[in-house]
């Protein structure tokens, strides 16, 4: 220890207390005569009219691309879009039952922990959450809403009547109709004919990318947050199925 | 950093030589360097969010969803002693521009004193068929057991939560109830702003918290796929999943968090909503702020103590989802166990356990947590503030330690009471926070 010592100490303790107490001088001063302080404003979507479903119309050709659409009738690709190509209520159909391990989830509904297979012509008079991928083979109906971790694959001519939603990717295949919404967390593929939503009751149909083989009716409102493309048709084989086959 | 520390580092292990080393010390060392990694965690837990919201996109699959199948839901305003906010409160749930004719409000008066079971009931005079009273004129205390009594007023499976203090915007409703159409959706959560925020320093150090809380805390723990909370008001659950837990735990002092770890124990999802923002009422006065602290550390303590093992145990819970539960319902231990260090280390000093303090946590753990687990929470918040565009007011940052530094003592005596709580038969006293609004007649 030298003389110095206590010096050095004295030095060493004044820097610190100027390098803690510095920050504190622009603090006092937005304190003491605020810059900033006005209300963190709401989002404007929250305060405006929710928007309205119009009548109009919106056709895309094949080789369109598009981010939002809102119409009472959005048509994305060419052609017709069949009257009914999906199975119908009250058809002759099996009666789903849940596998084993399934636990019942909401009111009336059922959560599977594994990969889950529907096969053709089933009905399934409930919601499903399935933590894996979801296929189910066309024709089917499905009274309730659809939720998967993974992929979810519609085949042809399937019902739903609920809402549609996978933290993977989507397939509809040909012939599906819809009622409720449609969201993917990734890729959203519609095949032709597929219908989503009604006149009456428009909905939202979202996804990173969505990919419309057209022709393909939705009603209500498109989002592909980062592309959305109506593909250019196939040439159409002659031994494919009416379903198949936009009308 | 570390080659700082070398030379002290080396100077210790010198010293520790000459000293006698006892079981107790290396014990003590040993607890001291249980807490550092502790304290570590959450620095660098803080340092992650912030990053991910910084550098990483924004995660609300819901987005872009506007026109859907909208269901029957049921509003629920708490509302206790509330005649200075209540008609402000259902005025703008009126104006709200989700269908009315699924829309059902219903007033949850708690064994008010005041004038508001007079103003509600006058609200349901003019609203018949919108709005209904339930007033509640006995019964435990607490949020949690006023709403689990009104629950049988509940319309359709969807229940959306405001205290009464909250003015909700027109499309705020619909912004709540999308995720619910997703059926693995068991609560939702919006985004709570202070709209007193210029009142005092308080007021506004406290807006600098709650966007540290949702715009990156809350949104973070979305995009990472971990478990956002459902926060109690401006948000919403599912009655079936509700039911399917058990109901609100009425001997719980946050419900919210009581509800949302269950919702995660039994495999449903909480999803939070940025965008969902609402603007609430803040404290004015520390020992309202302080009290309001004390009862959230305490509730939080609480779930920890009883849902801690089933969340740690739960078949329905992916890792990240497990990992992030258990990390939120061990925030409010940081304080206290930050005095316990500090007790450990002045224990270990007088005590000579120097010596074994650098064989069981050597001084690059200290450095390290003083670089990572200091400067995480100011960087946590600064993120958050230039996030929501507010450079200006960061300045005030450095105030922050006060409020820390305010809450430590609080924040222990909650720890305290939680363990009498868990371990006493104690009936819970609810301390309401103050209301500052002036009141508005309908």
């Amino acid at each position: 220890m030298t003389e110095l010592t206590p010096l050095w100490s004295l030095l060493l303790l004044l820097t610190c207390a100027v390098l803690l107490a510095l920050p504190f001088y622009p603090a006092w001063s937005e304190w003491r005569r605020p810059r900033d302080q006005q209300t963190w404003p709401l989002p404007p979507q929250l305060l405006q009219d929710p928007e309205a479903a119009t009548h109009t119309s919106v056709r895309l050709a094949p080789g369109a691309q598009f981010e939002r659409l809102q119409a009472g009738h959005i048509v994305l690709g060419t052609g017709t879009v069949p009257a009914s190509a999906s199975v119908v209520p009250g058809e002759a159909l099996h009666r789903w039952q849940p596998p084993p391990g399934a636990r019942p989830w909401g009111v009336r509904g059922w959560h599977i922990g594994h990969a889950l297979d529907i096969a053709q012509a089933e009905h399934v008079p409930h919601s499903l959450v399935v933590r894996g991928p979801l296929q189910v083979h066309g024709p089917a109906w499905i009274e309730g809403d659809i939720k998967t971790r993974d992929q979810l694959r519609l085949g042809p001519g399937c019902r739903v009547q609920g809402n549609l939603f996978s933290d993977g990717d989507i397939r509809l295949g040909p012939g599906c109709r819809v009622s409720g919404l449609v969201m993917a967390e990734g890729r959203l593929q519609l095949a032709p004919g597929v219908v989503i939503g009604s006149p009456q009751q428009p909905v939202s149909v979202c996804a990173d990318v969505i990919e419309a083989e057209g022709p393909v009716l939705i009603h209500g409102s498109v989002h592909a947050r980062i592309r959305g493309e109506v593909l250019t048709p196939a040439p159409v084989s002659p031994t494919s199925s009416p379903k198949d086959t936009p009308t | 950093m570390l080659a700082l520390l070398g030379p002290v580092s080396s100077l210790a292990q010198a010293s520790s030589s000459a000293l006698p080393t006892n079981t107790g010390t290396l014990w003590l060392s040993g607890l001291l360097a249980l807490l550092m990694v502790f304290m570590l965690l959450y620095g660098i837990r803080q340092i992650v969010f912030a990053w991910q919201r910084m550098a990483g996109p924004e995660r609300y699959p819901y987005a872009g969803v506007s026109q859907a199948p909208w269901p029957q839901i049921t509003v629920f305003v708490a509302a206790h002693n509330e005649e200075a906010v209540i008609a402000q409160n259902l005025q703008a749930l009126l104006r709200s521009n989700y269908p009315a004719e699924r829309m059902h409000i219903v007033v949850v008066n708690d064994r008010s004193q005041d004038r508001t079971g007079a103003i509600v009931d006058e609200w349901v005079q003019r609203y018949p068929q919108r709005i209904e009273a339930f007033h509640r004129r006995q019964g435990k205390a607490g949020k949690a057991a006023a709403l689990q009594d009104a629950m049988g007023r509940a319309r359709g499976d969807i229940v959306l939560i405001f205290d009464a203090d909250y003015t909700p915007a027109p499309g705020l409703l619909r912004a709540l109830v999308v995720p619910f159409l997703d059926p693995e959706v068991g609560a939702v959560m919006g985004r709570v702003v202070p709209r007193n925020s210029a009142t005092n320093l308080l007021t506004r150090l406290l807006e600098l918290e709650r966007s540290a809380g949702y715009q990156v805390d809350q949104q973070a723990r979305m995009n990472l796929r971990g478990a956002p909370q459902y926060g109690g008001t401006v948000g919403g659950v599912r009655l079936s999943a509700l039911r399917s837990v058990g109901g609100w735990n009425d001997d719980m002092l946050a419900e919210d968090t009581d509800i949302t770890i269950r919702l995660l124990v039994a495999g449903w999802k909480t999803v939070y909503n940025n965008q969902a923002a609402c603007h609430e009422e803040v404290p004015q006065e520390w020992p309202v702020r302080l009290r309001q602290v004390q009862r959230w550390a305490r509730g939080h303590h609480q779930v920890m103590l009883r849902q801690g093992l089933a969340l740690l145990s739960s078949r329905h819970v992916s890792w990240r989802e497990r990992m992030d539960g258990l990390m939120l319902l061990g925030i409010f231990l940081n304080q206290p166990l930050m005095l316990l260090g500090w007790l450990l280390v002045l224990t270990l000093y007088y005590e000579r356990g120097l010596d074994t303090l650098t064989h069981w946590m050597p001084a690059a753990l200290l450095g390290l947590h003083s670089l990572v687990g200091g400067f995480a929470v100011f960087m946590h918040t600064a993120f958050a503030v230039l996030l929501d565009g507010h450079r200006q007011r960061l300045r005030l940052l450095p105030f922050q330690a006060l409020g820390f530094l305010a809450s430590l003592p609080v924040m222990t005596g909650a720890l305290v009471s939680a363990v009498r709580d868990q371990f006493g038969q104690r009936e819970l006293v609810w301390a309401k926070t103050r209301r500052y609004a002036q009141q508005v007649n309908p």
